[in-house]
């Protein structure tokens, strides 16, 4: 079974990077640009990892992590410095993203 | 008998009646006894008469001192009078100038020496004086007006201006000033006047106007700071594109059609953060820099579009503008672009929780006007909260989310624009209408 992961970002174009950077053998990557339509996704077929951005029409990361299953391995990522978060995410990550720190994360993950 | 000894009216007496002290018709001692006795008599009521002449002579005598002394006391009076006038005129920080102007000496009072913190002795009493003291910008304006009117060519002399303290700083002076005495054929002889110490009173104005522009920056700070929170987010998008775009280069450089879209979508992200960086750096420039100029009203809207972007498309609630591309209007474009954010960023807020969410601004001329409108997708605005939205500190919004200053600074630009702002009740959803009176509104040919 590939490493399945969602990323959610109202910015499309952020969204199709995210796929490009980081998709590989033995990962799958959808990406939503619509929290609400993610969560419905996410409630359908969970993910192994969720990296969702935090500012979003509708549902904003953290009321999306609330809202997703507490399986799943959940990244917020955040154009805010200094975000809190009472969501117990895996880790709060800074936008512009650090590539190489989520090809590491995503690395932990693969069996 | 000698006449000497008979006085004038008895012997005048005596002369009528054909007689004379000298020749007795009775026997000489018994006449002259008798003339002595009649005399005395005559001499008492002489002196009574004279006497009662006197008391007469004096009576008038007392009416001119009476008169002269009533003089004296109402003069007393009028001193008292203008001695409390004068307190008045003191505690009112009133002095007054006396003009003479065929000779162009001016009794300048106490109180107005005082003012500058001179002692009447100080200074000498003519126009010159005066001139040295008030403030070379001013002198000009401040004789010009008084030259108008003495020449009948304006009907006040009221003048603000600012004259020398003995001390060195600047005293604000009120001046007004009437012509009290005319020579026959009607040219002005005398002009008096007052002078009041208005410099608390202009400080006072200018905190007042300080005030003003630190509520205006205020507000323009709340918005930006409503903006800012999303600004972090909305850099850091297009610099999280740039980044990773960057990075795929490798990736795609054997790919020229995956690459050149990674070049656009640099390209098109720097071309955002910069946009983004100069609405903010305009949007904040300090407050109170009013520039009246010639400027086109669509992008004036559209600069406004894009300034509330970030809020718009959080909200899901399409900003739209339809206004002729050839309207310009003479305003501050700053003042009217933070009018326009503060109309769009309300009506965002409006319609947050409609089904139905947009906002549209249009612009069109009227025969003695130009009328821009924010329409947004809710309900109209209820006539109660009409009456109060213009205040100063009102806000529907949660503690936090508005400063309630948005509207009453929105109308007092444009109050300074000769605009006025309005609900328009015509329309089924809520319409802000601006007016704009013509005379600012140019159609370019």
């Amino acid at each position: 079974m590939p490493l399945k992961i969602y990323y959610v970002d109202d910015e499309p174009e952020l969204c199709e990077l995210f796929e490009d950077l980081f998709s590989d053998s033995g990962i799958v990557i959808t990406s939503f640009n619509d929290s609400q339509i993610a969560l419905e996704k996410i409630t359908l077929e969970p993910p192994d990892l969720l990296f969702m951005d935090f500012r979003m029409p509708s549902l904003n990361g953290v009321e999306l992590a609330k809202k997703s299953s507490p399986e799943i391995k959940k990244f917020l990522i955040s154009g805010e410095n200094n975000l809190k978060s009472d969501y117990p995410f895996e880790r709060i990550l800074s936008k512009p993203l650090d590539t190489v720190l989520i090809r590491e994360i995503i690395k932990t993950y693969l069996k | 008998m000698s006449d000497g000894k008979i006085g004038p009216l008895l012997l005048r007496q005596l002369r009528k009646l054909g007689l004379s002290t000298e020749v007795a018709p009775i026997d000489t001692e018994i006449w002259n006894n008798f003339l002595l006795k009649i005399d005395k008599t005559y001499r008492e009521y002489d002196e009574s008469r004279q006497s009662s002449d006197n008391v007469l002579a004096v009576s008038l005598k007392e009416m001119e001192l009476m008169q002269e002394e009533r003089a004296r006391l109402n003069a007393d009076t009028l001193k008292e009078l203008n001695a409390n006038l004068s307190l008045v005129l003191q505690a009112s920080e009133l002095g007054v100038w006396d003009w003479n102007l065929e000779t162009n000496n001016v009794v300048y009072d106490r109180r107005w020496c005082e003012i500058l913190g001179f002692k009447p002795e100080d200074l000498i009493h003519e126009l010159t004086t005066f001139q040295a003291l008030v403030n070379p910008d001013d002198i000009n304006r401040v004789m010009n007006q008084a030259a108008d009117y003495i020449a009948g060519k304006i009907n006040k002399f009221d003048v603000k201006f600012q004259m020398k303290h003995r001390e060195g700083h600047w005293v604000q002076i009120h001046a007004k000033g009437k012509i009290i005495k005319f020579d026959p054929a009607g040219k002005p002889l005398r002009f008096m006047g007052t002078h009041s110490d208005i410099t608390e009173e202009v400080r006072i104005q200018k905190e007042i106007e300080q005030q003003k522009n630190k509520l205006f920056h205020q507000s323009k700070l709340a918005s930006l700071g409503e903006m800012s929170a999303g600004i972090a987010h909305e850099v850091n998008n297009p610099l999280a594109i740039i980044a990773g775009a960057a990075e795929l280069l490798n990736k795609f450089k054997d790919h020229p059609e995956k690459f050149n879209l990674k070049v656009d979508s640099i390209l098109k992200s720097t071309h955002r953060i910069s946009k983004i960086l100069n609405g903010l750096k305009k949007f904040s420039r300090s407050a109170g820099s009013i520039e009246m100029k010639e400027f086109n009203l669509s992008s004036i809207i559209d600069e406004a579009i894009v300034l509330t972007e970030i809020k718009s498309s959080r909200a899901s609630t399409p900003v739209s503008r339809d206004c002729p591309e050839h309207l310009s209007l003479v305003c501050d474009d700053l003042s009217l672009e933070q009018v326009l954010i503060n109309l769009i960023n309300n009506a965002i807020d409006a319609v947050k929780l409609n089904e139905e969410k947009w906002v549209k601004l249009t612009a069109h001329e009227a025969e003695e006007s130009l009328i821009l409108r924010v329409f947004d997708s809710g309900a109209t605005i209820n006539q109660e909260l009409e009456e109060k939205i213009f205040d100063p500190f009102f806000t529907t919004k949660k503690v936090g989310e508005g400063t309630g200053l948005g509207l009453s600074i929105t109308k007092g630009i444009l109050d300074e624009h000769q605009a006025t702002i309005s609900l328009n009740r015509s329309f089924p959803t809520t319409c802000f209408e601006i007016k704009f009176k013509k005379a600012g509104v140019k159609i370019a040919t």
